[in-house]
């Protein structure tokens, strides 16, 4: 199996420490686009696209691999181990940060550090944590995202049959970067949503960073919180962005974020 | 004009504050103008699971698209009641201002049909997918069952080939050097003989050490070897008492042993094997020990879930292991590349034997179905990581 090819891996830069970027929930490695530029000159950027995701290899899904974020978690070491990274700065929006807290658990020697971009460790509401969630509000969930399916896949549909004579639809296709495969997606968000990973954030050895937006409700302040007192080595930043997509709504300010995590915190110990 | 079009019109800034919503909308939203308007935030007027959908894809494809089309998503009333709606949505940039504007279609009728559509879907795939899982599965298994044949009759002609391997070892390789070492001996013993005396004496103790080195090089290896075909016993103790065996087992090497966090305070395994483990790792902590400080061992246990199948490509089973690691405070070794390390003989200081130690930890750690790396700490010193399933492995 071809593990670039799989996660439709982008490697550039001109740098030789790496940074790597890693997509949340519902999108896929563009969303990274308004963030890269500033960091190719000194960085070697890794970009990918979660199985199911983007244009990853629809074929490589595998079910029993992907019923739990250990297996996108897998993904993540088995890149870094087919690209020979090493001290790799993680840097995972939403569900991607507790998959970095996965990987890195599972192999703390392959990161340098990691930048969480509005982590939560669990969004259900739990007897004595709050995350945000209800059940009711993620079956929800599950169910608009297959009314959408019923309109997507009809627009989907010309790409399948490679509809060459109307280049404006094909464009249409291709620009629309939230593609996903139904009942990838759908599974992707039963366990994202539904997964438990409070009790994994002790045992995260390498040192990370928490962005925490406001006004976020996915991923609310009280849980980044929660999330800071439990790593062992973190920092906090509250940013003045708003949401749950800074990298996208407020590049700026995100890029300065990471840069100043990465060169106050991390220099001193040679990246 | 806008006020009186047969759809839901409305649109809002890039900080979601909604700045207009025609009368449609606002009734079928049953809200005053004042309620909503640069008060409430667009997503504000979603149900639960659209807000999450919204949130994770479609503000993003806003961003990045500028436009998307034909989004299902709830609204949700004052009252709590959900419209379904159609929504096409726009990011605009005019004038230095940034906003999105939006026009929905009520769909609740529709919505129904395409529910009931939906979960005949729904019935079908799930029907058809078991169906399909069925025959994969069955074609897998059948390759697999081929596979552990051949690996079966491999195993049993290796296992023969290591009894008797092992058979040389302990006995034809061994008894021809103690044979060497006593006959030496005896020799040392009567070399009263005065003239050429020292330089034959020389020679002899150098016959006597090598011959008795290499007896014992072998007997360790025979031992090593025989771990390979001998069954675990499982037993659960504590880390307390097999490293307080350990250390015995050591000859009470001078080493302070500090418990750091202890997730895990039992291991279910084979005892004596995992107690000549951490001997082996304590030796070889102080046969690298600095001499400027005294060596302690600093030890934490931690529960990991990791992918049990290594060598099947392909197959993922999570389960849970405990991870103990065990760090020095020692010179180091000076390459930590690779397995290397814990090749027998690989890290040999010329003394015979001792170059076997990790090799023994390894195997021992494998016959588990467990894991071992090593990685230099960062002031000194090395740390093991060991991987032990906490479950037995139900082979």
């Amino acid at each position: 199996m071809n593990v670039l090819k799989r996660n439709n891996v982008k490697v550039f830069g001109n740098g030789k420490k790496a940074l790597m970027f890693a997509h949340g929930f519902g999108c896929d490695q563009v969303m990274w686009r308004y963030i890269t530029p500033a960091f190719e000159q000194d960085y070697k950027i890794v970009l990918f696209d979660y199985v199911g995701c983007g244009k990853s290899e629809m074929a490589s899904y595998n079910e029993s691999k992907y019923a739990s974020l250990q297996g996108y978690a897998s993904d993540i070491i088995e890149i870094c181990t087919e690209l020979q990274l090493k001290d790799v700065v993680f840097i995972g929006h939403s569900v991607s940060s507790m998959i970095g807290v996965l990987a890195s658990i599972q192999h703390p020697e392959l990161f340098n550090s990691m930048v969480f971009v509005c982590p939560s460790s669990c969004y259900i509401n739990k007897e004595d944590y709050v995350g945000g969630f209800e059940q009711r509000d993620l079956e929800e969930l599950l169910d608009v995202m297959e009314n959408n399916y019923v309109e997507w896949s009809n627009y989907l549909a010309p790409i399948v049959m490679k509809n060459s004579d109307k280049p404006e639809l094909t464009e249409e296709l291709a620009s629309s970067f939230c593609s996903m495969d139904n009942k990838i997606t759908r599974s992707f968000a039963r366990v994202t949503f539904f997964s438990d990973n409070r009790e994994d954030l002790k045992k995260v050895q390498v040192p990370s960073l928490i962005l925490q937006c406001a006004q976020d409700d996915i991923a609310p302040e009280q849980v980044g919180k929660y999330i800071h007192e439990r790593l062992e080595d973190s920092r906090m930043v509250f940013m003045q962005a708003t949401g749950h997509c800074p990298h996208m709504s407020h590049p700026e300010e995100t890029i300065e974020c990471i840069q100043n995590f990465i060169s106050k915190e991390l220099e001193p110990n040679q990246l | 004009m806008n006020e009186n079009a047969p759809c839901f019109l409305f649109s809002f800034l890039v900080d979601h504050h909604i700045n207009y919503v025609n009368d449609l909308m606002m009734e079928a939203l049953g809200y005053e103008d004042h309620e909503i308007l640069n008060t409430l935030r667009f997503e504000d007027l979603l149900s639960g699971g659209s807000r999450i959908l919204y949130k994770t894809h479609f503000f993003p494809m806003l961003l990045i698209q500028n436009d998307i089309k034909e989004i299902f998503i709830s609204l949700r009333s004052k009252k709590g009641e959900e419209i379904p709606v159609l929504i096409n949505m726009s990011f605009i940039k005019k004038n230095g201002v940034e906003y999105v504007t939006g026009a929905g279609l009520k769909m609740s009728k529709r919505n129904d049909f395409e529910k009931r559509i939906l979960d005949a879907r729904r019935d079908a795939e799930k029907a058809l997918q078991e169906n399909e899982l069925l025959i994969k599965t069955k074609a897998q298994l059948e390759i697999s069952r081929t596979l552990l044949e051949d690996q079966l009759q491999n195993q049993s002609r290796i296992n023969k080939e290591q009894i008797e391997f092992n058979k040389i070892l302990a006995h034809d390789l061994q008894e021809p050097l103690h044979k060497i070492s006593i006959f030496a001996s005896r020799l040392e013993d009567f070399s009263d003989l005065k003239s050429q005396e020292e330089k034959s004496r020389h020679y002899l103790k150098r016959v006597l050490q090598i011959s008795e080195n290499s007896h014992a090089l072998v007997k360790r290896l025979q031992v090593y070897h025989a771990l390979d075909y001998k069954k675990l016993h499982y037993l659960k103790a504590s880390f307390e008492t097999i490293l307080e065996d350990a250390i015995i087992k050591t000859g009470n090497l001078p080493l302070e042993i500090i418990y750091g966090e202890m997730e895990m305070k039992e291991v279910y395994g084979d005892i004596p094997k995992l107690t000549i483990l951490f001997s082996e790792l304590l030796k070889n902590s102080y046969q690298y020990r600095s001499s400027e400080k005294s060596s302690s061992i600093h030890i934490s246990t931690s529960k990991v879930t990791e992918n049990y199948h290594q060598a099947l490509k392909g197959a993922y089973r999570y389960i849970e292991y405990i991870r103990i690691t065990f760090r020095d405070n020692t010179l180091g070794f000076q390459s930590y590349s690779g397995d290397d390390i814990f090749r027998p003989l690989q890290n040999s200081d010329n003394s015979y034997g001792k170059g076997l130690g990790l090799a023994f930890c390894k195997k021992i750690v494998e016959l588990h179905k467990g894991r071992i790396s090593i990685k230099p700490e960062k002031n000194g010193g090395s740390k093991f990581s060991i991987l032990l399933p906490i479950e037995v492995p139900s082979n």
